[in-house]
């Protein structure tokens, strides 16, 4: 059933997007972050997505999968919303019940922050619709590397990814395995209340982690057979190398981030 | 070239529950295909993982090319010398993409970028999986997944291939192919090649058999002289490949054929004539 399931959400396409190197997908996504919560006048918020839909439009992924994106999110927003809009008193009294009180400075902070998360999502989203995963396990390693001098498990952290990533689609085949074996047996997977449910998921668990764990003994003698030793004199096949379009990108980005800022220091609204 | 040399080995669990290995001498000539067979339980995987120092002797030694197991400095060495396939394709298989998971083992070894790259080639074209360079490994069948395993042993150009029941989870072609391959790596590179199995008709294509029952070396000889007799293979929870059965059982009904006749063309040179003449 999870036979083919996306790691990620990466969409394959060729795109300038795509073709950035995923250190500078890494770091102009994490400048983006920190743009967004610096931005503290909503209207600058309309600057945020209007990079958000050219950045969208340059890398080819089709509007509504960005759109989709935000899909998972939707009870978090919700939440968020209602949470702000009683939360904040000030301005004027719009609505008064019980103990909950609406004001038009409530009405503007929950729109802030719906606004926010919004963007927040769909920017990181962007990057892992344009980056494999293995490419970005490779930028994290490569943009950790320096914190290794502390004592940093830089690349053994890539390195679990890397298998994590690998082995993600073998475990779903197997637990989908295991469930049908049990059905087959007569387990009830389905009826009962919320605990009853979960009790009934031991049966499953039991033997996937069973099998989890023999497999890790097994890969890690699959490994040391063929000279695995940790990061120590280790090359890497495919070497990440800075373009003429990351130079761009980090201008680019470094001009929007600079002049979003002097707006909203200059403008007095 | 390498060359194995085992003497006096004996392994003991580390949790003292047993000794899997007791006393094996043997000595692996460069060149050859070494078939080990014997029973479950019967230390054969054991000895493998002895041969590129995944498993250190708990007395005497093993040596490769002169380099002794024990001395970590050369840990490295004998294990790019020494490669090992084991048995389920989707456990040794470490990341997400086919050529990546080739160039595993020269990444280890510290080959500088070009060269890997070069050496993934060759290596994916020695198993004919050119074609699936950029596949995941998930989406491949079990003798694809198993070429694969190959090619990533291949790539760090070792002189042993150690196959450790290799064949045991793939379907008849997948066996199939995965034999040919290393057929083709014994005769067109010397590779020695040494391979554990069950199947004793894969043991028939070696060029020297070794039984192996509790922990021990029981026969050592060729194809011919180890499934000549079925009783005594019998002794040791094993069968005759299915042709010296066929052959045992027609000597048994009269039919006069050599009693060395092993594969399926020597058993029709030998019938064929009989057939003729009645």
């Amino acid at each position: 059933m999870m036979r083919d399931i996306t790691l990620g959400q990466y969409y394959n396409t060729d795109s300038v997007i795509h073709s950035l190197d995923p250190r500078t997908k890494l770091t102009l996504t994490f400048g983006y972050l920190i743009l967004i919560f610096l931005i503290s006048k909503m209207w600058l918020f309309a600057f945020a997505a209007a990079f958000i839909a050219v950045v969208t439009i340059l890398s080819k992924v089709p509007f509504s999968m960005v759109l989709r994106s935000l899909k998972p999110m939707r009870w978090l927003l919700l939440f968020m919303f209602v949470l702000n809009l009683f939360m904040s008193r000030s301005g004027e009294v719009l609505f008064k019940w019980w103990i909950f009180e609406l004001t038009t400075g409530g009405i503007r902070q929950a729109l802030f922050m719906t606004f926010r998360l919004l963007l927040l999502v769909m920017g990181t989203s962007l990057m892992t619709f344009t980056t494999t995963p293995i490419a970005l396990t490779d930028g994290l390693e490569k943009l950790l590397a320096p914190l290794k001098k502390i004592g940093f498990p830089a690349h053994e952290l890539a390195m679990m990814m890397t298998i994590a990533l690998r082995f993600i689609p073998i475990l779903l085949e197997e637990s989908d395995k295991i469930t049908k074996a049990q059905l087959s047996r007569g387990a009830d997977l389905e009826s009962g209340n919320i605990i009853k449910k979960a009790k009934s998921m031991v049966p499953i668990l039991v033997p996937l982690f069973i099998s989890a764990f023999r497999r890790a003994d097994e890969l890690a003698m699959a490994m040391e057979s063929r000279c695995y030793h940790g990061d120590e004199g280790r090359t890497r096949m495919r070497v990440l190398t800075l373009k003429k379009c990351d130079f761009t990108a980090f201008l680019v980005f470094a001009l929007v981030f600079v002049s979003v800022l002097l707006l909203q220091n200059l403008m007095a609204f | 070239m390498a060359e194995i040399v085992i003497k006096n080995l004996t392994y003991v669990y580390s949790d003292e529950s047993g000794v899997a290995l007791e006393d094996i001498s043997l000595t692996i000539n460069s060149g050859e295909i070494l078939a080990i067979v014997g029973h479950n339980g019967s230390g054969k995987s054991t000895l493998a993982k002895h041969m590129n120092a995944l498993l250190l002797p708990s007395s005497g030694s093993v040596t490769v090319d002169g380099m002794d197991t024990l001395n970590d400095e050369y840990t490295l060495d004998i294990r790019q010398k020494v490669g090992i396939v084991f048995q389920n394709p989707d456990n040794q298989i470490v990341t997400t993409v086919v050529e990546e998971d080739v160039g595993f083992g020269p990444e280890n070894m510290g080959v500088p970028t070009e060269e890997i790259i070069e050496r993934v080639g060759e290596a994916l074209k020695a198993v004919s999986m050119s074609d699936y360079a950029r596949s995941a490994p998930h989406m491949l069948s079990g003798g694809q997944k198993q070429r694969v395993a190959i090619a990533g042993v291949l790539a760090m150009r070792p002189e042993v291939l150690i196959l450790d029941e290799a064949t045991a989870m793939l379907d008849p072609k997948g066996r199939q192919e995965v034999l040919n391959i290393v057929t083709k790596l014994n005769s067109e590179l010397k590779m020695t090649v040494v391979m554990i199995t069950q199947y004793m008709e894969e043991a028939v294509i070696a060029d020297r058999v070794i039984v192996m029952h509790r922990g021990m070396i029981v026969k050592d000889g060729t194809p011919k002289e180890v499934f000549a007799n079925g009783s005594e293979i019998e002794k040791y929870g094993l069968e005759l490949p299915p042709m010296a059965q066929l052959r045992d059982e027609l000597i048994e009904n009269g039919v006069d054929i050599p009693k060395d006749a092993l594969t399926i063309e020597e058993l029709n040179e030998a019938l064929c004539p009989l057939l003729q003449k009645s």
